[in-house]
């Protein structure tokens, strides 16, 4: 789960960084994949094909006698709508039927993809709880026929083409690019076609909603946003907006967590905000100074060169004739003169100072947190120490009683630090929690010493020496087992978070 | 467990069959000083239970079947002239010099009866024609409440429900207790059977000893915590009352006795919670919660004192 946004965050860093350095493009790719790309990361799973694969061959019966007694503990047939991570592939492919592992709460977090995968579980089915399914399947068939009657037709294909023009102009008036245009026979109405591609356009929409297929409306955003990106193809604002919006509304995933949704949309409108902050825009009287200089440029330079051409023809004559002529070579001179005049003003104009601080101040923002960051961890890191350093001294402490309640609430951590959380538990019922996952002479040492500390915390009695030693051996024999037992992230973050050892 | 109260409990369930869990709460509450309710259908053994435990802990016992013909004097006394002392004696109701009452139907009484039994219970002390009379010590009340046929009867308010200890429900018998039971009464009644383990000064001194059982700040903290989070429960309309806290703070240590401990854990308050908190809840009808479900949630959701260590 960290990775995806993690890697969304530096994805809409990188967006953000080419948003700041090139000009348009990068807005508008930023917009587009910022929206798509937490849905194109989960679908590496819900997309993923084995799930398919799974589904088409239902198989709800349970396991025969013999196969459930041959096989292991935690396995059971698949269902669809299972969870894919679930499957046990390598029992699969031996019993040759779909096996499962069973749910362990730390992977429930993970089943989002479940209610998805029920439903196009149950469209391969037929089912589709209530939805025509013939439908589902024939409308995609209906925009097509409606398509290629477009095409077909040939006063439909003259509108399409008039459409396709003005879509151009229309992106021209937006955008950079220029387009040669389609030759438009004469007399042609864009009615049809545009009837036509209306209709398809509704059928599409009705597909979308009815099949609830998120990789569909992936497709389709893809699909708008490389038309944008590639080639520069401008939908109207009118239409663009409802149909990202509707785009995205489908590849939320469902049910919305809404929590993250929430932060997600939040941190994006505070991106788009900073962005709309920084970001210069147009300033007309600039741009307009801008283009006059431009002219000028154009001006003399074209100037120069008429000059250029004419001279061959009646050379010695406008010599003559024109005293204001300059030579060939002054000419040229003139013209770089010119051009070096004209460069400067408009950087000038076209730059105004303070977007270059603004710039200036966030680049030297950036090099400033590159340089103190990798202290930060280290400092946080020590703070933390002296404080484990502090409470490891309890355990020294004179009274007995107290440096129990010490090294239980560090066993408590350690517990719970390493996913062990029994919740809000006494730890005498913890042990029961604890069977499942560590061994049991582990958990049976852990339920001989609760008694210690129950008298430890709450009666005021004074504590044997031995009755410590007892806690802290347990203690100890705690931190040896589930080091032993970390991944190698959990370590570190026991070695240095934790501060076990901090000799 | 305390061998000496364990014993009780292996005398009493001579009478009651399989149902320890119910003896050790009777046995809690008494310990506690607290009343007990019993709200259960007729003929599950509440009476068997009520005469058993008195014997058991040397108590004296009486009996009350309340209807709505007995009034309050019935209880606490009145004073009937003597001719031929030619003065009125003071004839004692039957609240007086008695450990343990036990009120069959409570719900039947008049309601000016609940009330002086209810004071009585309250103050351990009655007060007749003027003259105040000091109640037995150890002195408790088991009453019964029939939850069927509830025509004609007074229930108790919630007010006065805040005044038990623990309301329990006895329930019936397994499959097997049911089995046993019969087969015990074919020839002899086992109440008779039941021996005497403790004398009333040490059932007393049982008392006086879970009284000086230690609860802790931290103890005393959850109970408080526990009680407060009742109060602004959503679905609450009216919580544990101080009382309540009062009586869940002494089960408590009465559980911890019982366990052989001299000091309260946060493991006895949850064992005692739900008992001693039930009958104190006033729900909203339209949160659609039970009381158990909603002590249950307390407990979930209230940090522990060893969470907060």
């Amino acid at each position: 789960m960290i990775r995806r946004w993690a890697l969304w965050a530096v994805w809409l860093a990188v967006a953000a960084a080419l948003a700041f350095f090139e000009n348009g493009l990068g807005t508008r790719t930023l917009l587009f994949w910022s929206l798509l790309l937490p849905a194109i990361v989960r679908f590496r799973a819900s997309a993923a094909s084995p799930h398919h694969r799974a589904a088409e061959q239902p198989d709800t019966r349970p396991l025969p006698e013999t196969e459930q007694a041959s096989a292991p503990d935690g396995v059971r047939a698949y269902v669809p709508g299972n969870p894919i991570r679930r499957i046990h592939w390598k029992l699969s492919a031996k019993t040759d039927r779909l096996l499962i592992r069973e749910d362990s709460p730390s992977e429930d977090s993970m089943n989002t993809e479940a209610p998805f995968a029920a439903v196009s579980g149950t469209v391969r089915s037929g089912k589709a709880d209530g939805r025509p399914v013939w439908l589902i399947r024939l409308l995609p068939s209906m925009a097509a026929a409606l398509l290629l009657l477009a095409i077909l037709i040939p006063t439909a294909r003259g509108g399409l083409l008039m459409l396709l023009n003005g879509l151009q102009e229309r992106s021209e008036a937006v955008n950079a690019y220029r387009y040669t245009r389609f030759a438009v026979p004469a007399g042609q109405t864009p009615q049809l076609a545009g009837g036509l591609l209306i209709a398809a356009g509704a059928l599409l929409a009705a597909w979308l909603f009815l099949s609830c297929s998120r990789l569909l409306a992936f497709c389709m955003a893809a699909g708008v946003a490389a038309a944008e990106i590639f080639l520069g193809l401008t939908l109207p604002l009118w239409a663009q907006v409802p149909l990202l919006g509707v785009l995205a509304l489908m590849l939320l995933p469902r049910p919305l967590p809404l929590k993250r949704a929430g932060i997600a949309a939040a941190g994006l409108l505070a991106l788009l905000a900073v962005l709309a902050l920084l970001w210069p825009g147009v300033d007309a009287p600039i741009e307009e100074a801008s283009e006059q200089v431009r002219d000028l440029f154009a001006r003399a330079t074209g100037e120069a060169e008429i000059a250029e051409t004419a001279a061959p023809e009646e050379l010695t004559e406008t010599r003559h004739v024109n005293t204001r002529s300059l030579l060939p070579g002054e000419e040229e001179a003139q013209a770089g003169k010119t051009y070096r005049l004209v460069t400067v003003e408009e950087q000038q104009i076209s730059r105004p100072q303070w977007v270059d601080l603004v710039r200036i101040l966030l680049l030297s923002l950036l090099a400033l947190a590159v340089l103190v960051l990798p202290f930060v961890p280290p400092a946080l890191l020590l703070r933390r120490r002296k404080r484990a350093a502090a409470e490891r001294e309890a355990f020294d402490s004179a009274d007995c009683a107290a440096a129990i309640c010490a090294m239980f609430r560090q066993i408590g951590r350690w517990l719970r630090s390493t996913g062990h959380d029994a919740g809000n538990c006494l730890f005498r019922e913890w042990p029961d929690s604890l069977a499942g996952s560590l061994p049991d002479s582990y958990v049976s040492r852990f339920a001989a010493c609760v008694p210690l500390f129950e008298e430890a915390y709450y009666s005021g009695h004074a504590m044997a020496e031995a009755q410590r030693e007892a806690v802290r051996s347990l203690l100890e024999e705690t931190e040896e087992m589930l080091y032993r037992r970390a991944d190698w992230k959990k370590r570190l973050r026991l070695r240095y978070v934790e501060c076990l050892w901090n000799g | 467990m305390r061998e000496e109260l364990s014993r009780v409990c292996l005398e009493i369930e001579k009478a009651i069959t399989g149902k320890r869990a119910v003896i050790e709460k009777v046995l809690m509450a008494l310990l506690a000083e607290g009343h007990i309710l019993l709200d259960d259908v007729p003929g599950v053994g509440k009476t068997t239970l009520a005469v058993a435990v008195s014997r058991a802990l040397g108590l004296s016992s009486r009996r009350v079947q309340f209807t709505p013909d007995v009034l309050p004097s019935d209880l606490t006394g009145f004073s009937v002239y003597d001719r031929e002392r030619g003065a009125f004696v003071f004839q004692p109701g039957a609240l007086i010099g008695v450990n343990l009452l036990l009120g069959d139907e409570l719900n039947r009484a008049s309601s000016k009866t609940q009330s002086a039994l209810l004071e009585a219970m309250e103050e351990r002390q009655v007060t007749a024609e003027g003259t105040t009379y000091p109640l037995e010590k150890p002195f408790s009340v088991i009453a019964t409440q029939n939850s069927v046929g509830a025509a004609g009867t007074q229930p108790l308010p919630f007010a006065q429900m805040d005044r038990f200890a623990i309301r329990l429900t006895i329930g019936y018998p397994d499959y097997e207790a049911q089995i046993a039971l019969l087969r015990e009464r074919q020839t002899e009644n086992p109440l008779e059977h039941v021996r005497q383990v403790l004398t009333r000064e040490q059932f007393a001194a049982l008392q006086r000893e879970t009284r000086q059982a230690k609860a802790g700040d931290s103890i005393l903290d959850y109970i408080t915590r526990l009680v407060m989070a009742s109060r602004e429960h959503e679905a609450v309309a009216v919580g544990i009352s101080p009382r309540g806290a009062l009586f869940l703070d002494r089960l408590a240590k009465a559980h911890a006795l019982m366990e052989g401990r001299d000091y309260v854990t946060g493991a006895d308050v949850q064992a005692v919670f739900r008992d001693a908190c039930t009958h104190r809840l006033v729900l909203r009808p339209e949160s659609g919660l039970g009381a158990d479900e909603v002590l249950a949630e307390l407990l979930r959701k209230v940090a522990n004192p060893e969470r907060r260590l």
